[in-house]
């Protein structure tokens, strides 16, 4: 497979990946878990985004709660944004040791997402871009994220084997994604950015290698918040592909990150995609380009996942400006 | 007397910033049997290891799990003096706090509460998920000064607007109110009409001490 910088490095022009794919609901008038529910529903949505957006990537429904879902915490839902987990009961080994590795050709939606992979990628020429949660950020929707930071310091051999446990959730799932036609894989630990450098690399780092090393796909990876304190960690994961969040100042830290993994960033959804006019969007694209003109291993993106209620029009700013050749 | 205060006040901060629960009930406790008074032993003690601690975040040194831990140590010995605040002890303000409905993340709101108890305030935490009346209702109850709330989630950020419609209406005097968590931006917090955007659990306690001060 071609590495990621080589693929983008193709094209005389910046690639543009966005993370708002809620916003698809918004188009389609679907409700989340009727997406989720149907791979036909999955592609219609992508469909739409890829008319709309006309992003160089295209992707499903996003699914971060695909794990502790199937593996059963009480969910709060919504129609129109993502879960997020009630309860979380997995707090010691003697329930953690009941716990199995969820099977994705069987178990809870799993099935269902593959198959929607499955169709996407056969229906689109683009890359196939799918972002699961990562084996720390799992550990902390099972555990508690109050009671995971504890456990770090007063209990560290069960943190250990939770995150054995959550590794290989991730990776079983995650090698059946690629088979199903995923290339662009991003592992995205947003509670990872709670963490010291050398916590980072104990608890993190290691366990992602695993991951990467073992999937043939792009390897992308997303941690929330100002990262630059964990930049050789970050880049110590076998990632080819750095995604960072809007808190990030992106020139700043490009002269850090080695020519041969993509930088992928940053615009801000808050502040920029969902508060600003559609101009003020465009001008601030352009500025991130212009500013990362120097480094042709950069993709533009999202800082992170946008609200789904982001103005459309914004998008589009921000797509159409990203696709513009600066000099 | 001096000594013997200033040994025990210095072991209540230094089990806060160790982590050290065991010490910090010893030292508790031992405040008490020496006839220290609980607001001194909190403020000089207590309070003062917790300050060492956020310093500590802010150079890189601590980070969460440890603010986390150290927070839990600093309860611990809370758990001990509390009962015996004078009854004419009076905290720097009361606070309601918590996580608006249809959101169940708690660590930012968490560290936030913690930060503010050790700088003096009285918390009043309704947790998380929390029905958007139940932020009034509690704000009369106790004749609360700041009612703070934060949403991680944009489907129920908008509820803190209700929250203050709700204060508004029900309320005879000023309660200041701050609002923070991933989901809200500065300019959603004016569209709102929140007097206050906390972007971090540090600012969220500068804001508090001002708006006390604006009574």
């Amino acid at each position: 497979m071609i590495k990621l910088i080589d693929y983008i490095k193709k094209f005389d022009r910046r690639l543009v990946f966005p993370w708002m794919s809620t916003v698809g609901l918004r188009l389609t008038g679907y409700k989340l878990y009727d997406v989720y529910n149907s791979p036909q529903k999955q592609l219609y949505v992508a469909q739409v985004m890829d008319e709309e957006f006309k992003a160089d990537f295209v992707y499903p429904m996003d699914d971060g709660a695909l794990f502790f879902e199937t593996i059963g915490l009480p969910l709060i839902k919504t129609d129109y944004d993502f879960p997020s987990s009630m309860e979380h009961p997995i707090k010691d080994q003697s329930i953690l040791s009941g716990l199995r590795v969820p099977d994705p050709y069987k178990d809870g939606r799993m099935p269902v997402n593959l198959e929607s992979y499955s169709l996407i990628s056969g229906h689109f020429d683009k890359p196939l871009a799918v972002s699961l949660q990562g084996p720390f950020t799992l550990a902390s929707e099972l555990m508690g994220v109050m009671d995971l930071v504890r456990a770090i310091i007063r209990n560290p051999q069960y943190v250990t084997d939770l995150l054995n446990y959550t590794t290989e959730v991730v990776l079983t799932y995650a090698l059946a994604a690629v088979q199903a036609g995923v290339s662009f894989l991003c592992i995205s630990e947003p509670t990872a950015v709670l963490l010291s450098p050398p916590r980072f690399n104990q608890l993190v780092s290691d366990n992602l290698r695993k991951i990467f090393t073992s999937t043939d796909a792009w390897k992308i990876l997303h941690v929330c918040g100002d990262t630059t304190y964990l930049m050789p960690q970050l880049l110590n994961c076998g990632t080819e592909g750095l995604s960072l969040d809007q808190a990030v100042d992106l020139p700043g830290i490009a002269p850090r990150i080695p020519e041969e993994v993509v930088i992928i960033g940053n615009i801000d959804p808050l502040n920029v995609l969902a508060e600003l006019t559609p101009a003020e969007v465009w001008e601030n694209t352009l500025d991130l380009l212009f500013n990362m003109k120097d480094y042709p291993n950069f993709l533009v993106s999202f800082g992170c996942d946008c609200l789904p209620d982001t103005p459309v029009e914004n998008l589009k700013a921000a797509m159409e400006g990203g696709r513009t050749l600066i000099k | 007397m001096e000594d013997q205060k200033e040994k025990i006040f210095s072991g209540l901060s230094q089990a806060v910033v160790d982590m050290d629960i065991d010490s910090a009930v010893y030292f508790a406790r031992k405040a008490l049997e020496a006839g220290i008074s609980a607001e001194e032993a909190i403020v000089y003690g207590l309070s003062n290891g917790m300050e060492r601690v956020s310093k500590l975040y802010q150079e890189d040194i601590y980070y969460v799990p440890e603010l986390v831990v150290c927070g839990d140590t600093m309860y611990e010995g809370l758990n001990i003096l509390k009962p015996h605040l004078n009854k004419t002890h009076k905290p720097l303000g009361k606070l309601i706090i918590g996580v608006v409905e249809g959101d169940s993340h708690d660590i930012g709101k968490n560290i936030v509460a913690m930060l503010l108890e050790a700088a003096g305030f009285e918390i009043h935490d309704l947790g998380t998920d929390v029905p958007l009346h139940h932020f009034a209702d509690k704000a009369l109850e106790v004749d609360a000064d700041i009612v703070a709330m934060s949403s991680l989630m944009t489907t129920s950020r908008g509820g803190m607007g209700n929250v203050i419609e709700d204060l508004k209406k029900r309320s005879l005097r000023k309660r200041f109110v701050m609002v923070g968590g991933s989901a809200v931006t500065a300019a959603f917090a004016q569209r709102i009409g929140a007097d206050a955007y906390g972007p971090d659990a540090f600012a969220a306690v500068t804001l508090a001490k001002k708006m006390m001060l604006q009574f």
